[in-house]
């Protein structure tokens, strides 16, 4: 156990000689996370609106306003401007005509289909509603049942998926530099002579890998809090995830390191595999709202696995099935350690021949 | 111009050996797009199950108008209805299987024919406000199509679009472009590192800052090399879209190089005093990838820019990929002439006077001061 608790000592104190790395690594998630957080889909969208002195300008602008979810955001910030033309704005709507016979006439800037579609879905939303008050008793009426008491913010989805990255990012590339100094340093041989078995410097290694992750998840769940107030239900839950999240992150940058000994190709195979498994995983929505292709190929990444369940443990909503989502994320580290021994051993074994 | 050729030709055979890290600035932008594309390239209707009980005709018309009625996105209908019934339906839905359930109740036909208030109902999850506001806001437009089919009366307001293409620019080209551009950064970065580390490795770099001789060309043939390799980089990216949309979509590539030349050699200069300054070369490596990386999400890299450059966030107006990525997609998608060329480029020419300006005599220092 003295052995055990001084290996890891030593490890931790590695941070001394790569504090740098450690911190942008520790950092980065939760930067990427804020600055994200601030540009990501809102669904209140500014719409702009020709001030051209048209009667019925004020009702268009005020239904305008209804437009949204009535546990939610609204949809639409009108806005009046001067402009004919959308220069500098995506679009700009005129309401040309008079009576019964107005036109909204929407001129789009150069934008992309997405924003075409959802700023046409947003004027007729509101030109709908016009239409249902002069259709009176004739019009269908929408009963919504959300699933949910209130709308969660995409910032909230967001956040959880970047804490499965966060635990394989911060692991992987920390585990590929380490293992690639190990190299350059010539630990590793160090490590060949030892009496000690190789395992248990590798279980060490994992250990400190994973404290490292849990420090880079916990900055990025204060941001989650602090961003959406939404706080985890059942952490210990949530803390065994990502630690499985971290283990399958490390043995794949440790992997990474042992087979390329060198810190920068490592570096990129961590960051690599994190960032890929992370928008495969469901990165920005649970795979099954895309493609059938895109949600077989989620299948493979252990972060939509890690999503679902991190969904019970802070909102206590079951997405798929939990016990198959734990079972895959086993899989999924028993598979990567598996794979990382083999490769440690045949690697220390051959150190220095 | 013989030792900068001489100089260039050393750092192309430290190149040359190490190919994975050469191409270091290619696998991390291949596997966004790729995962950009599986993600918005492929068909993104909502699965929705479709409960009608309906004893009259307009339940059907209903359904058909929701399945059929495209969307702008890509073209494809806002729904796809699946094949289940009630209890199906709403076991897949708390299974998160399915997207919702629209159910029409069996009086909606008889209710519509009376005027008597009809209704549906509509179940949707709102664990993410954006998609709720989907399910919220695409009724919208199925009703409106349904309500012309049965011959409601006229709508007192009816809207019209202009649009200024002739045709829809698709959203995961827009990204494809943005990561085209992110390519061509990182791939320059990522040879400038590689090329420092081994020159600080092999001591090179201790012989250059004894040399008397200007540390000018050394930087030059650097430099070329690590431009060289964005460009490389980019085209490499630009190829990849090219065989995932099939065209071949940039005119007047000279201007597109031109671009992703200038945006690279901003951060090639960077980079270039990062790799020297920081002790451990990797911290500077990690600093400018992991960076551009949030500069691709938050600067513009999965939208246009210039329609809503007001709501871009402050610090991203400091890089230049700002001020370069709606150009570049007018040249590579819009198919036309940036109207803001000439303002781009003094842009983009300020930003290339202020790296160089301050980081190549950084670099200097630091090579002659190691």
């Amino acid at each position: 156990m003295k052995r055990f608790i001084f290996l890891l000592r030593h490890e931790i104190l590695l941070v001394k000689s790569t504090w740098l790395i450690h911190f942008i690594v520790l950092l980065q998630p939760a930067i990427m996370f804020y600055l994200m957080s601030t540009v990501m889909v809102n669904p209140t969208f500014t719409m702009h609106v020709l001030d051209n002195g048209n009667p019925e300008l004020g009702m268009f602008i005020k239904e305008m306003e209804s437009v949204g979810s009535p546990i939610g955001l609204p949809y639409i910030d009108p806005v009046l401007t001067s402009e004919e033309t959308p220069v500098g704005i995506e679009q700009v709507i005129s309401l040309e005509g008079s009576g019964e016979q107005l036109k909204a006439i929407q001129t789009f800037n150069s934008i992309d289909s997405n924003l075409v579609k959802n700023f046409r879905n947003r004027l007729h939303s509101t030109t709908l509603r016009i239409w249902n008050q002069s259709l009176g008793s004739k019009a269908v009426k929408i009963r919504e049942h959300p699933l949910l008491d209130r709308d969660l913010p995409y910032n909230f989805y967001f956040g959880l998926a970047v804490l499965p990255l966060t635990a394989m990012m911060a692991s992987s590339i920390t585990g590929a530099l380490l293992t690639a100094l190990d190299f350059e340093s010539g630990i590793i041989l160090e490590n060949r002579l030892s009496p000690q078995s190789s395992l248990l410097i590798l279980v060490i290694r994992l250990i400190r890998l994973i404290l490292t992750s849990l420090i880079a998840c916990l900055l990025v769940y204060f941001l989650i809090l602090w961003i959406t107030g939404i706080h985890v239900e059942r952490p210990w839950d949530a803390l065994v995830i990502l630690c499985l999240c971290a283990i399958c992150g490390g043995s794949i940058g440790i992997t990474a390191g042992l087979l390329l000994k060198r810190s920068l190709p490592g570096f990129v195979v961590g960051l690599t595999s994190s960032l890929g498994l992370w928008l495969l995983g469901g990165a920005f929505g649970l795979p099954a709202s895309f493609s059938n292709t895109y949600w077989a190929i989620s299948r493979l990444s252990l972060n939509s696995y890690s999503i679902e369940i991190l969904f019970k443990d802070f909102i206590n909503l079951n997405v798929g099935n939990p016990a198959v989502s734990w079972l895959m994320l086993l899989v999924f580290a028993s598979i990567f350690v598996f794979i990382l021994q083999i490769f440690y051993r045949r690697t220390v074994m051959k150190a220095g021949k | 111009m013989n030792r900068f050729w001489i100089l260039f030709r050393s750092e192309f055979t430290a190149w040359r050996h190490d190919p994975v890290t050469a191409l270091g600035g290619i696998i991390p932008s291949v596997i966004i797009f790729l995962a950009f594309g599986v993600l918005f390239g492929g068909d993104l209707g909502f699965k929705v199950a479709f409960i009608n009980k309906d004893t009259g005709p307009y339940g059907n018309i209903l359904v058909e108008t929701a399945l059929t009625l495209p969307s702008p996105f890509n073209n494809l209908p806002y729904y796809k209805g699946m094949d289940m019934n009630e209890k199906e339906a709403f076991e897949a839905y708390g299974k998160f299987q399915i997207d919702g359930v629209w159910v029409i109740p069996e009086d909606f036909s008889s209710r519509i024919e009376n005027g008597d208030n009809p209704s549906i109902d509509i179940y949707l999850p709102n664990y993410n406000d954006d998609r709720a506001k989907n399910h919220r806001i695409y009724p919208s437009e199925i009703l409106w199509q349904f309500y012309e089919k049965i011959g409601y009366p006229a709508p007192p307001v009816q809207p019209e679009e202009v649009y200024p293409l002739p045709s829809m620019v698709e959203w995961f080209p827009v990204i494809g472009v943005g990561v085209v551009l992110f390519s061509a950064t990182v791939g320059g970065m990522m040879n400038i590192f590689m090329l420092t580390y081994k020159e600080r490795v092999s001591g090179l770099l201790l012989e250059y800052g004894l040399s008397p001789q200007s540390l000018l060309p050394v930087f030059l043939a650097k430099i070329t090399l690590a431009l060289i390799m964005a460009l490389v980089t980019g085209t490499l990216l630009m190829i990849f879209l090219y065989a995932w949309l099939g065209s071949w979509l940039a005119i007047k590539l000279i201007s597109v190089y031109l671009i992703l030349g200038m945006v690279s050699l901003f951060w090639i200069s960077i980079a270039l005093v990062l790799g020297l300054h920081f002790r451990d070369y990797m911290s500077g490596a990690l600093t400018s990838i992991l960076g551009g990386i949030v500069i691709f999400f938050a600067g513009g890299g999965l939208s246009l820019v210039r329609p809503r450059f007001s709501e871009v966030l402050g610090i991203m107006k400091l890089f230049p990929n700002v001020y370069a990525i709606d150009p570049l997609r007018d040249l590579m998608l819009f198919r036309r002439f940036p109207a803001d060329w000439t303002s781009m480029l003094i842009t983009l020419t300020g930003f290339i006077l202020i790296s160089i300006l301050i980081f190549i005599p950084l670099a200097s220092r630091k090579v002659r001061h190691p």
